[in-house]
C-alpha cells in the first residue's frame, strides 16, 4: 500500500469528470424529474461542434467554449422541443425516459454521419505534467479537477445565494406551489437543462483530450456518473459531486489492489451495499416519490 | 499415412456437407453462365463501421477490377453484404436472407470472429461454404471442417510471433497485459510458448483487465511495481491507445508489443507520441510499401473506391479477394461449391505481394500463418524483417 496517495490522487482526478457528469444529471432532474439518458451524447456533440470550430481557425480555448455553450443551449432546446410537451406528472417521467434513450441514439447517428466513425484527436489546453505523491499527473488532468471544483462551488454559490437558484429550488421542491406563487418553471427548466448540459460539456472536452473524441466518448464515464448519482442522492447536488469523486477514487484503489478485472464489480458490490443500508444514497434526501 | 486418413475422411466428409451428386453447376445457387454471387456481412453502421466501411472497399475494389476485366472464366462477381453491426445476431439474420433469400454460392469476407461463429451452424446445416472470412479463430480450422477456409492469422498465432519476437530481441521479464474476453485471453496465452521457442528461462507474468476499461493508471502504477521489460498488449485499441499514455506519462521505460488490430491510423490519433515506438504484428506489408502488390492496392483503390482513403483494413481485405479469386480461377467447371472447395488446395505458395504467401490442403485450411513484425516511427508503420510464421 506504499502507493496510495498516488493512487487515490489519480482516482480523484478521474473522478472529476464523474463528478460534473452526476451534477449535471441531478441539476436536471431536480429541476425536471428527468433522467436524462441523453446527457453524454449531448456533451459529445458539443465537443464534436467544438472541434469542427477549432478546424475553421478558432483556437483551442473558443473551441472548448463553444462545446461547453453549445452542449447547453442543446439541452435547451432538447427541453423545450421534446421534453416539455411531455406535461408533468409520474406518467411523463417515464415517458422522457424513453424520449432521451432515443435522442442519445439519435446523436450517435448524427455524430457518425457528419464526423465519420474514426477517432478525432483533441488538443490539450494546458500541456506538461506535475508529479504529485509520487504519480506524474498531466496539467490538462489537473485543470479538469480544478475546474470542477471551482464548477460546483460556482453551481452551490449560484443555488443557495441568488434568487434564480433559490427559485429553482423551490421550484424542485413543489413544481405547483412554486407556480402558485408565481415561479417560472419554464425558465427554470431551461436554466437546469443549460447548467446540466454545458456541465457535462465541459467534463466531455477534458475525457475527449485525454482520449480522442469519438461518438462513444462519454459511455464509460456516464456509467460511472449514474454510480455516483445514486451512490450520494439521486435529490442531492454536493451527494452528486461527492459520489462521483468516491466512485473514481474506489475504482483506482480497487483496480490497484484487488484485481483489474473485476474493479468495476467490487465498486458496484460496494456501492449496492450503502444503497442497501441507506436506499436514498448517502446524502439523497429519502422521498420515495423520486428513488 | 495419417495425414492421408484425415484428407480421405475431409473428403469424404466435404462431399457429404456439400451433397454431392445431389446438385450440378446449373442447380448450383449464385452460379450463373455471367454471375457469381457471394454473400458477406459486416459493420456499415455503429462504431464497428470503422473496420466494417474499408473491409468493403477493399473487396470491391479487387472484385471491380477483375469484373472490369470480363470477370472470372466469362463471369463477373457480385458481392452482396448486408449491416451485421457487429452482432451476433444480426449475423445470423444476414446469413440466413443471403442463402434463403438472394441464394449467394458462399459467404466471403463476413467480419467479426464471435459474430460469424454464430452464423456458422446455419450455414454448415445450408452446406453453404464459410471462406477467407474478415475474422480468424484457431478453432474454425484446428482440425479442419470442409466448409471453412481462411487466410486471415489468427490472434493466437500473432501473440505466438510477439512472444517469439520479444524473447528474440533479449527481453527477459515480459508481462501479458490482456483484456478479460475469452477470446483475448486465449490468445495472450500463446505469447509463452512463443517466448519459449526462443528462450527457456525468460520471466512471463499475465494480467487481466477488465474489457472497457477506460482509466489505466492503476494498472500503470501496477506496471510500474512490476518493472518488465516487455509488455505484451491484447485489448482493444483504444485501452491500447490510453495504457501507453499513462505508461509515458508514469515515465515508466518498458517496450509495448502489441497484436494486429493496433496496426492501423488511429492509434497514431488516439495515443499521440505516447505510442512511438510500439511494436506489432500485422497482416499486411505497411501502407506506405513500395511492393507491386500494395502498389495495385493504392491505384485500384483509387480507382475504384476515389472516396476511401487507405487503410490496412481495405488492404487486408482486398488481398483477401486475391485469395478468393485466385481459388475461383482455379475451380474446375462445372463451377460448385465441392470444386470450389476442392480448388482452394490448388493453391500452394500463393503470393498475393501483400500477406504471406498462402497454401491450402485438406489437412490445412488457415492459408497463412505468417504475420508481417512492424514499428511506428513517425506516425507510420515500418516493417522489422521479413514476415515470421507462427510455429503454436
Amino acid at each position: 500500500m506504499s502507493d496510495l496517495l498516488p493512487v487515490i490522487a489519480a482516482g480523484f482526478v478521474s473522478g472529476s469528470t464523474y463528478a460534473l457528469l452526476a451534477l449535471g444529471l441531478v441539476i436536471i432532474f431536480r429541476a425536471t424529474d428527468t433522467v436524462n439518458f441523453a446527457i453524454g451524447d449531448i456533451a459529445t456533440l458539443g465537443v464534436f461542434v467544438g472541434l469542427s470550430a477549432m478546424a475553421a481557425g478558432a483556437s483551442v480555448a473558443a473551441g472548448f467554449a463553444v462545446a461547453i455553450l453549445f452542449s447547453g443551449l442543446f439541452g435547451v432546446a432538447t427541453e423545450r422541443v421534446l421534453i416539455r410537451p411531455l406535461g408533468a406528472g409520474h406518467a411523463s417521467l417515464f415517458v422522457a425516459l424513453v424520449v432521451t434513450i432515443g435522442l442519445g441514439l439519435l446523436i450517435h447517428a448524427v455524430i457518425a454521419t457528419i464526423w465519420g466513425h474514426r477517432p478525432l484527436a483533441v488538443p490539450p489546453l494546458v500541456s506538461g505534467s506535475i508529479s504529485i505523491f509520487g504519480i506524474s499527473l498531466s496539467w490538462s488532468k489537473i485543470a479538469t479537477s480544478a475546474i470542477a471544483l471551482v464548477a460546483m462551488a460556482a453551481v452551490a454559490w449560484f443555488f443557495r445565494y441568488t434568487m434564480l437558484g433559490i427559485q429553482m429550488r423551490a421550484s424542485a421542491e413543489d413544481h405547483f406551489a412554486a407556480r402558485i406563487i408565481g415561479l417560472r418553471p419554464g425558465l427554470i427548466a431551461a436554466l437546469a437543462w443549460f447548467l446540466g448540459c454545458a456541465l457535462a460539456g465541459l467534463a466531455a472536452f477534458f475525457l475527449a483530450i485525454e482520449t480522442s473524441a469519438s461518438a462513444a466518448l462519454t459511455l464509460s464515464a456516464l456509467f460511472r456518473a449514474f454510480a455516483g448519482v445514486f451512490l450520494g442522492g439521486l435529490t442531492s447536488l454536493p451527494g452528486a459531486a461527492v459520489g462521483g469523486f468516491v466512485i473514481g477514487i474506489l475504482d483506482n484503489v480497487v483496480g490497484r489492489y484487488m484485481s483489474a478485472n473485476y474493479r468495476d464489480t467490487i465498486v458496484f458490490a460496494v456501492i449496492v451495499a450503502v444503497l442497501f443500508i441507506k436506499p436514498a444514497g448517502f446524502m439523497g434526501s429519502g422521498r420515495s416519490a423520486r428513488v | 499415412m495419417r495425414s492421408t486418413l484425415t484428407g480421405m475422411a475431409g473428403a469424404l466428409f466435404l462431399a457429404s456437407a456439400l451433397g454431392v451428386g445431389a446438385a450440378g453447376a446449373k442447380d448450383t445457387p449464385g452460379v450463373t453462365p455471367t454471375e457469381i454471387k457471394l454473400g458477406s456481412w459486416t459493420a456499415l453502421t455503429g462504431n464497428l463501421a470503422v473496420y466494417g466501411l474499408p473491409g468493403v472497399a477493399g473487396l470491391n475494389a479487387y472484385y471491380s477490377h477483375i469484373n472490369d476485366q470480363g470477370g472470372i472464366k466469362g463471369r463477373k462477381i457480385r458481392l452482396i453484404t448486408e449491416d451485421s453491426q457487429y452482432n451476433a445476431q444480426q449475423s445470423v439474420t444476414a446469413a440466413r436472407k443471403l442463402v434463403g433469400s438472394d441464394g449467394v454460392f458462399a459467404i466471403q469476407g463476413a467480419f467479426g470472429t464471435g459474430q460469424s461463429s454464430a452464423a456458422l451452424p446455419y450455414l454448415t446445416q445450408e452446406g453453404v461454404p464459410f471462406v477467407i472470412p474478415f475474422a480468424s479463430d484457431i478453432k474454425w480450422f484446428v482440425p479442419p471442417r470442409p466448409l471453412l477456409i481462411g487466410a486471415q492469422v489468427p490472434y493466437d498465432d500473432q501473440c505466438w510471433v510477439l512472444g517469439h519476437w520479444a524473447a528474440k530481441d533479449g527481453f527477459k521479464n515480459i508481462l501479458v497485459i490482456h483484456s478479460a474476453v475469452a477470446q483475448f485471453e486465449a490468445a495472450a496465452k500463446a505469447t509463452e510458448p512463443g517466448v519459449r521457442s526462443v528462450s527457456a528461462d525468460a520471466k512471463i507474468e499475465f494480467m487481466s483487465v477488465k474489457f472497457g476499461t477506460t482509466d489505466y493508471a492503476p494498472i500503470a502504477l501496477e506496471v510500474r511495481r512490476k518493472a518488465p521489460d516487455a509488455v505484451v498488449f491484447v485489448g482493444a485499441v483504444g485501452e491500447l491507445a490510453a495504457f501507453a499514455k499513462e505508461v509515458k506519462q508514469q515515465a515508466i521505460k518498458t517496450q509495448i508489443f502489441s497484436y494486429a488490430p493496433a496496426v492501423n491510423k488511429e492509434i497514431v490519433v488516439m495515443g499521440g507520441d505516447a505510442v512511438e515506438g510500439l511494436r506489432s504484428v500485422y497482416y499486411t506489408l505497411p501502407l506506405e510499401s513500395d511492393a507491386p502488390g500494395v502498389k495495385e492496392y493504392r491505384e485500384l483503390l483509387a480507382k475504384y473506391a476515389p472516396k476511401e482513403e487507405p487503410d490496412y483494413v481495405s488492404l487486408l481485405t482486398f488481398a483477401l479477394a486475391k485469395v478468393m479469386v485466385e481459388a475461383l480461377k482455379q475451380a474446375d467447371e462445372p463451377l460448385t461449391r465441392e470444386s470450389l472447395v476442392k480448388a482452394f488446395y490448388k493453391i500452394k505458395e500463393f503470393d498475393t505481394g501483400i500477406i504471406g504467401k498462402v497454401s491450402f490442403s485438406p489437412e490445412r485450411h488457415l492459408g497463412t500463418r505468417s504475420v508481417q513484425p512492424v514499428v511506428l516511427k513517425g506516425g507510420k508503420w515500418v516493417t522489422v524483417g521479413d514476415f515470421i510464421e507462427a510455429k503454436n
